[in-house]
């Protein structure tokens, strides 16, 4: 916990919030030009997460596949069942970005999602 | 392609997620299951017919959730109606082996065969739960389990 103290406060803040933010802003701009793919959540000013779900491929296969394609997401009801139920979500993928992440990060994502449709159709 | 990832996802399971056979409730239901996995929230409910001769008349099931989960439950029924409580019992216990990369032990060729589709989900660890839920169920109605219902 230290260390992670410690690591975080050799960055500025503002710095890690902005490059969060580009990488929000990107990743958005990719699944909705990829339009197969329907964001959850785009309230102003929320932290650099992006939950998506798909038409015929359920949350859980799209995490295997991008799995394999190296890239490590959460995905089914994370927990929130009864917010799910709600808005009449069976389960979303979640892509989340930290300091550490970059743009092409994002594009293996979008690469990723791609193979998806590939194998799904 | 990740040869895995084709294993996994190849035609056959495709198309029992796309189009599951034996999909609804059952009127003349004498067994029934339920199964639930709260950690991914899948959900199934088997429906099965057994008649005096001990044999599985019909079975049918209705359920939620990813494509391994569905085209397995799908398999499933296409596989079990027509036999007796004991040839499924033994095509269970050599499914759940098969999909936990087991040996799947001593199953006639053609049942082999059509199990062989499913083999993939055993790379996949975090997927054999999906797989294996119906035919859980399925035990457990024939078992007559705490989750099940006689109806």
């Amino acid at each position: 916990m230290a260390a992670a103290i410690d690591y975080m406060n050799g960055f500025d803040r503002t710095a890690i919030a902005a490059h969060e933010q580009d990488l929000l802003d990107y990743a958005t701009r990719e699944v909705k030009a990829f339009n197969q793919f329907r964001i959850i959540g785009e309230a102003p000013g929320k932290g650099a997460i992006l939950s998506f779900e798909a038409d015929g491929i359920h949350a859980h296969d799209l995490a295997t596949i991008l799995d394999r394609e190296g890239v490590a997401v959460r995905a089914g009801h994370h927990c929130a069942q009864v917010l799910m139920e709600r808005f009449g979500v069976a389960s979303t993928t979640r892509a989340s970005f930290a300091l550490y992440n970059t743009r092409a990060d994002v594009d293996a994502l979008i690469a990723g999602l791609s193979k998806a449709r590939e194998i799904f159709g | 392609m990740d040869d895995s990832l084709r294993e996994l996802y190849q035609e056959v399971i495709l198309d029992h997620s796309r189009h599951p056979r034996h999909f609804g409730a059952l009127e003349k239901a004498t067994h029934e299951g339920e199964g639930h996995n709260p950690l991914c929230g899948d959900r199934v409910k088997i429906f099965l017919a057994v008649g005096t001769d001990n044999r599985i008349a019909d079975i049918s099931f209705e359920g939620k959730g990813c494509a391994i989960s569905q085209a397995s439950a799908s398999l499933m029924t296409d596989m079990l109606i027509g036999r007796t409580i004991e040839e499924a019992e033994k095509l269970m216990g050599g499914f759940l082996n098969l999909v936990k990369g087991e040996d799947a032990g001593n199953l006639a060729p053609d049942d082999r065969e059509h199990l062989d589709v499913m083999a993939g989900v055993s790379a996949f660890p975090m997927r054999v739960k999906c797989a294996t839920l119906a035919w859980h169920t399925m035990k457990s109605a024939l078992e007559g389990g705490e989750a099940v219902k006689l109806v």
